[in-house]
């Protein structure tokens, strides 16, 4: 050892006895104790007979199908291919209005970190498709090599290439990003800034997060809540880089066996969850299963400029709903907000009274009601002593001192047209009294 | 921006009332007239006078593009000051260089001219402007995007011919911690020039390097201002965040080229040399006019002879600032602390301020003030509507708040270097300016009061760092190993690349794919790379010794954040019971929860403040070099590599103003252990035995030497006082010592016969590069120290040389001396003579 090791030591720390495999306690592995750079084999000669893949141009790729009479959860893969099929129209609606269209390119990463940079891998590119047959494709592109990135890249570049659109999950914030650092690391195009994106995450949220259950509203969840698919001795996300560092410094596949699995049962999800959502966006608010689902259906609608089909949907949702819940107050206020863009104010009025009239109607809302009635009675139907009493109620709940004000000068403001009609009002009857 | 040709707004007649009226306060100040009651005897201890320098004018360099020409002269710059010809010439033929010019003398157009020239000439330039704070690159973008305006409008004007058709739209955007989420994108696209600090760069910029591809593939200028910001642990760190940096450019096939200024210090070209690793042009022959300028040194009366304690020289400042704002001249006061940056302001604004709610003449101005009010009172400044403002060193950067007339230092702060920007900062072209920097009774503020050769003949400071450090590099080679795979043949700084690597993989930290093995891929490159989840930039602060730290949270009413305080000085100053001072409120910690890194304080109303005793013990690992003379008395001063244990035991009250101790309290805190380098003393017992003096005095002697040392240390290092911390032990027996606060333990007593040994480390694990300068300046660390305690005028001691009498005993200034003597192979001599010795002593 020399002097600067020494110094070193006293800095780094000294060797960890499987530094190979950090978190190593945590994954079972019957060679959990390789020696370090003990057998760092070329890619041809690697153990990698365990994952079931083969090479094609340089790149490690596994390819699975899922036949259409396999059962996943509920459904067959054939039913949620065709229920995908169906509604394939509609993706637009959930992709920010970019033209989405067939063949949907299901897509998720596995990557060494969470926190984006130069420094972090995208080390299986997870690609699924459904094929003629209805049957379900996996395409795992595996970075066996951190040096063969660039080959991985411009293979899954052509995968991008046939597709009409991405599908991902939360992968407008992590997985795309991620992936475009890579490219741009390696100087490839990036033809995912191109391609139509639906990311099912924030649309999955509004239809099917449960307060209670499902907190983060995972994939996971999901698909338990969704498909009634359940998953047996899945890898923990947070595992998985460990388990990849580990196949790096060893050569050592299997602790990647489940990784792969894990990776391919995300993209199966991914694409059921996609297809009861865009089947749903399809058959509309009749097809709800709840208020909840309904509800949700509107704000895609009201999203995508479809106002109609919107409140349509709220109106439903508000229907549906049970009386006292949340939901049931919050389907009526996008319907007043609906009915309101719409300049049917008519409407808007009664959807604002039946919110105040609702027992669980928060404060907020009950203000912007009260405050929406003042302005509808004032200046549309001119029924000042109502808008008056509208203003007054806007007082009563626990106002900032701004909107106070503006609720305070909106009744000096009634205040003063009233006084001004009852000075015309006598002065027309003096008038009239002079004259006759 | 210089404005060479523009006539003085003020006119003759302002200008030279205004001569009259500073010539008028000088004359009371440093008059002739010594009788005068309210100007005793050495009061004013140096006059100079900086003769007035008139510019030196050259023409724009044919090559310049028309089109920057014009744009320059469309706002009043018709020529170049020499030193900005030079600048542009070094920039435009790719040489590297450092420009090291007076305040107000045009220094940043030395850098924008030829960024600018560059990129209108190939708009797929970039360049990159580092700025050690946020607040100074929005002070550059406001000036770079009206020059870029005006620009963009006289390009499209005047175009003709060829030029028609290429309009020069170039972005300047600031990217820093405060840029939107959302604007970001747009700024990797759109920015030309990328205005940002070293922060940002290491921690949002490199590590993200593919998404600024196009900055790293065409980046030509890389502009560091204010170089002289980046000593010590932040230079170090800067050292290698441009090695991460060079790196990259490497990567995507670029070699920009640095351009830096800096202020005054002794090595701006061999700092700007070993920061980025480049050989430097140094630009340092200043072209522009200078107005005559008078440097006073004003050190306040002793009220106490023999407890050497002088006047306030609060008080000092403000009644020579009075003399200058009477006489309606405008000024800038420096303070040492935000405490006393208050003070003074509250004298000032007693003083000239009649009803309160009336426009605000005198202004305070530091850190913790929120934008928009320091951009208030920097607009008042340039305006005049503000005729004074008291000012921490927050002012001191180059923050455009136009040329005053005066600029009134209260302490000295601490380096040459300083001293002359913060002068700097009164100083119009054509008229008189002053400069007065009035001493603090703290021993370097005394040194230098009655040294003022030391001061104005001396060179400034060095700056000191040390990239090599092997904490410091270590972190960076990770972060470098997250933005780009180390190949095995690469290096990266003084030590071995590769071993280092070879410990980090150990860690599971990095990993030599293709290394061993892979004889049957020959075809690729062993490389490391990269292989954990962390971001390891976000583990490493640029600013201070670790990102862990210790947050202060104030429990008087509701619960909130008040500060934070890094790790190393947390338990001396965030101690049980020990006031802690913000915004000049006090607050008194109540509980350390070490383990949580978090003291919880409540606000109090006192009269003291207090300071810590830490015990420091310092054993020897590996001694670097050793000097000795012939001569058998003589010094051994040594270098080397040390390891330092330091706990709080307990700690002072101090009273305000009279620094009297009012009273103390014992501790028991975990101690704090480092390894660093250390410079240190050995005193051969032969010496100790020579003196003649009982071994309490003896004691006494060393803990007097070591205080003045330290100071004398911190003047030679142009380093803060707590980059360095000090230490004595006894050879062989090494258990107890004393730390800087804690001169006497009456525990360790000398024998005899022991040599006694003196360290002054590096208090930053792992050294930051000061112990073998020291090293080299040993004799000078001597003789200065010597001088210091000679040259006092109290009787036996005081806080000015040995420290306060109450801390030594009454023999600690004598013996000091005579240890000193002893040391430098002065034959023992009689105390008196020696005294008579030191004034001839060359320095």
């Amino acid at each position: 050892m020399t002097a600067l090791s020494d110094r070193l030591r006293r800095i780094i720390g000294q060797p960890q006895p499987d530094a190979a495999a950090p978190p190593a306690s945590r994954i079972p592995t019957a060679e959990s104790q390789i020696p370090i750079e003990s057998q760092i084999p070329n890619p041809e000669s690697r153990p990698l007979a365990c994952l079931g893949g083969q090479w094609q141009d340089d790149c490690f790729v596994v390819e699975r199908r899922f036949d259409r009479d396999a059962v996943y959860g509920r459904e067959t893969v054939g039913a949620l291919c065709t229920r995908l099929a169906a509604a394939a129209e509609e993706a637009p609606l959930v992709a920010g209005g970019q033209p989405a269209r067939p063949p949907f390119l299901f897509f998720d990463l596995e990557t060494t970190g969470l926190s984006g940079g130069a420094g972090t891998y995208a080390f299986l590119v997870g690609c699924a498709w459904f094929d003629d047959d209805g049957a379900f494709v996996t395409r795992q592109y595996l970075l066996t090599r951190i040096a063969d990135e660039k080959r991985l890249l411009a293979a899954v570049a052509g995968e991008l290439a046939r597709a009409g659109a991405l599908v991902s999950f939360n992968g407008k914030s992590f997985d795309a990003p991620v992936l475009e650092t890579r490219y741009l690391y390696h100087r490839l195009p990036w033809a995912g800034g191109r391609l139509p994106h639906v990311d099912v995450l924030h649309p999955a949220r509004r239809f099917w997060r449960d307060e209670q259950e499902m907190a983060s509203c995972s994939l996971v969840s999901l698909e338990r809540q969704i498909l009634g698919a359940r998953r047996v001795g899945d890898v923990p996300g947070f595992e998985i880089p460990a388990r990849y560092f580990q196949f790096i410094r060893s050569g050592e596949a299997r602790p990647l066996v489940a990784v792969l699995e894990h990776n391919r049962l995300d993209l199966l999800s991914l694409a059921g969850v996609t297809a009861r959502l865009l089947s749903l966006v399809s058959r509309g608010p009749v097809a709800a299963k709840d208020a909840r689902e309904a509800l949700a259906l509107g704000r895609v609608y009201a999203r995508a400029g479809l106002d109609a089909r919107a409140r349509d949907a709220f109106q439903q949702a508000a229907d549906r709903a049970s009386a006292s819940g949340a939901i049931r107050i919050e389907s009526l206020h996008a319907l007043a907000l609906a009915w309101r863009r719409a300049r049917q104010h008519e409407h808007a009025a009664s959807c604002w009274r039946e919110l105040l009239a609702a027992p669980a109607c928060p404060p907020t809302v009950a203000r912007e009601a009260t405050d929406a009635l003042a302005i509808h009675h004032e200046h549309r139907l001119r029924d000042l002593a109502s808008a008056k009493l509208f203003a007054l109620r806007s007082l009563e709940w626990g106002v900032r001192p701004a909107s106070r004000a503006a609720v305070q000068h909106r009744l000096a403001r009634i205040q003063r047209k009233m006084e001004q009609r009852a000075t015309a009002g006598a002065q027309r009857l003096l008038t009239d009294a002079l004259n006759s | 921006m210089p404005d060479a040709s523009a006539p003085q707004t003020t006119g003759l007649a302002a200008r030279s009332r205004r001569d009259g009226a500073l010539d008028a306060a000088l004359e009371r100040l440093a008059g002739l007239e010594r009788q005068r009651a309210d100007t005793p005897d050495h009061h004013v201890t140096a006059v100079r006078r900086l003769p007035a320098v008139p510019a030196q004018l050259v023409p724009f360099p044919a090559v310049l593009d028309p089109r920057l020409r014009r744009a320059l002269e469309s706002r009043g710059i018709s020529q170049l000051y020499t030193h900005q010809a030079d600048a542009i010439e070094h920039a435009l033929a790719g040489r590297h260089a450092v420009i090291v010019t007076p305040t107000a003398s045009g220094k940043t157009l030395c850098y924008n001219a030829p960024v600018l020239h560059t990129i209108l000439q190939d708009p797929s330039a970039r360049a990159l402007y580092l700025f050690p704070t946020k607040a100074l690159a929005q002070d550059q973008l406001a000036e770079l995007q009206g020059l870029c305006e005006t620009l963009s409008a006289s390009g499209l004007a005047g175009a003709g011919g060829a030029e028609r058709g290429v309009s020069p739209s170039i972005g300047v955007f600031t990217y820093d911690g405060d840029t939107p989420q959302d604007a970001r994108r747009t700024i990797r696209g759109r920015a030309h020039l990328v205005l940002s600090n070293p922060d940002m760069l290491h921690s949002g910029i490199l590590p993200h390097h593919p998404r600024w591809a196009k900055l790293f593939e065409n980046l030509r200028y890389v502009i560091i201002d204010e170089l002289h910001a980046y000593r010590g642990v932040f230079g170090s760190h800067l050292c290698n965040v441009l090695r991460r940096l060079r790196r990259i450019c490497r990567h995507y096939g670029s070699n920009p080229v640095f351009l830096c200024s800096s202020a005054t210090i002794a090595n701006p070209r061999e700092l700007a040399e070993r920061l980025t690793e480049q050989p430097f042009e140094l630009v340092d022959r200043s072209g522009a006019p200078r107005g005559e300028k008078f440097f006073v040194f004003v050190n306040p009366p002793v009220v106490n002879q023999q407890l050497g304690i002088r006047r306030s020289y609060l008080s000092e400042t403000r009644r020579i600032s009075a003399e200058f704002l009477q006489r309606n001249l405008q000024l800038i006061v420096f303070a040492q602390s935000r405490l006393a940056t208050e003070i003074l302001t509250t004298y000032l604004k007693d003083d000239f301020e009649d009803v309160p709610g009336g426009p605000e003449r005198i202004r305070g101005y530091r850190g913790g003030y929120l934008p928009n009010r320091r951009r208030e009172i920097e607009k008042g400044l340039r305006q005049g509507a503000v005729r004074a403002v008291v000012s921490t060193n927050a002012l001191e950067l180059g923050i455009d708040i136009g040329a005053l007339d005066v600029s009134v230092m209260a302490g000295y702060p601490g380096t040459i270097a300083a001293t002359w920007q913060r002068a700097g900062r009164a100083g119009r072209r054509a008229s008189r300016s002053a400069a007065v920097m009035v001493a603090s009774s703290a021993p370097l503020d005394q040194f230098v009061v009655r040294n003022p050769a030391y001061f104005f003949d001396a060179s400034p400071e060095r700056a000191l760092i040390d990239p090599d450090n092997l904490h410091i590099l270590v972190d960076h080679i990770k972060c470098a190993a997250f933005e780009l795979p180390f190949t095995t043949s690469e290096s990266f700084g003084r030590h071995d690349l590769q071993e280092i690597l070879s410990l980090l993989a150990e860690q599971g930290l990095v990993h030599c794919a293709g290394a061993n093995a892979d004889l049957d891929a020959p075809h690729v490159d062993a490389e490391w790379t990269w292989t954990n989840e962390s971001y390891p930039a976000d583990a490493v602060s640029l600013r201070s010794v670790s990102s862990d730290n210790f947050v202060v949270i104030d429990t008087t009413d509701e619960t909130r954040v008040i500060g934070e305080t890094d790790f190393t000085s947390g338990p001396s100053t965030l101690h049980p019971k020990a006031i802690y001072i913000v915004e000049a409120k006090l607050y008194q910690v109540e509980k350390l929860d070490f383990e949580g890194r978090k003291a919880f304080v409540r606000a109090i109303a006192c009269d003291y403040y207090t300071t810590a005793i830490t015990y420091t013990r310092v054993t020897i690992l590996d001694t670097f070099a050793e000097s000795a003379h012939e001569n058998g008395y003589d010094a051994i001063a040594s270098h080397g590599e040390v390891h330092v244990v330091s706990r709080v035991v307990g700690f002072k009250k101090i009273k305000f103003y009279t620094n009297e101790n009012v009273g103390s309290g014992e501790l028991d805190l975990p101690e704090q252990q480092m390894h660093t380098t250390a410079y240190w003393l050995t005193i051969p017992a032969s010496v100790m035995t020579a003196l003649p003096c009982a071994s309490d005095d003896r004691l006494d002697g060393v803990v007097g030497l070591s205080f003045a040392m330290r100071q004398v240390a911190q003047l030679l290092l142009m380093c803060d006082g707590h980059d360095i911390g000090i230490s004595i032990s006894r050879c062989g027996v090494r258990e107890s010592g004393f730390g800087p606060d804690a001169p006497s333990n009456p525990e360790s007593q000398l024998p005899n016969t022991e040599a006694v040994q003196l360290f002054v480390y590096d208090n930053y694990p792992g050294g930051i590069g000061f112990s073998e300068p020291l090293f080299r300046m040993h004799e000078e660390l001597l003789s200065a120290t010597r001088r210091l305690i000679a040259d006092c005028e109290c009787e036996s001691g005081c806080p000015g040389c040995v420290g306060p009498i109450g801390n030594t005993g009454p023999f600690a200034k004598v013996t000091a001396l005579r240890i000193l003597d002893l040391l430098m192979g002065a034959p023992a001599l009689p105390a008196d003579a020696c005294t008579a010795d030191a004034e001839v002593t060359p320095f």
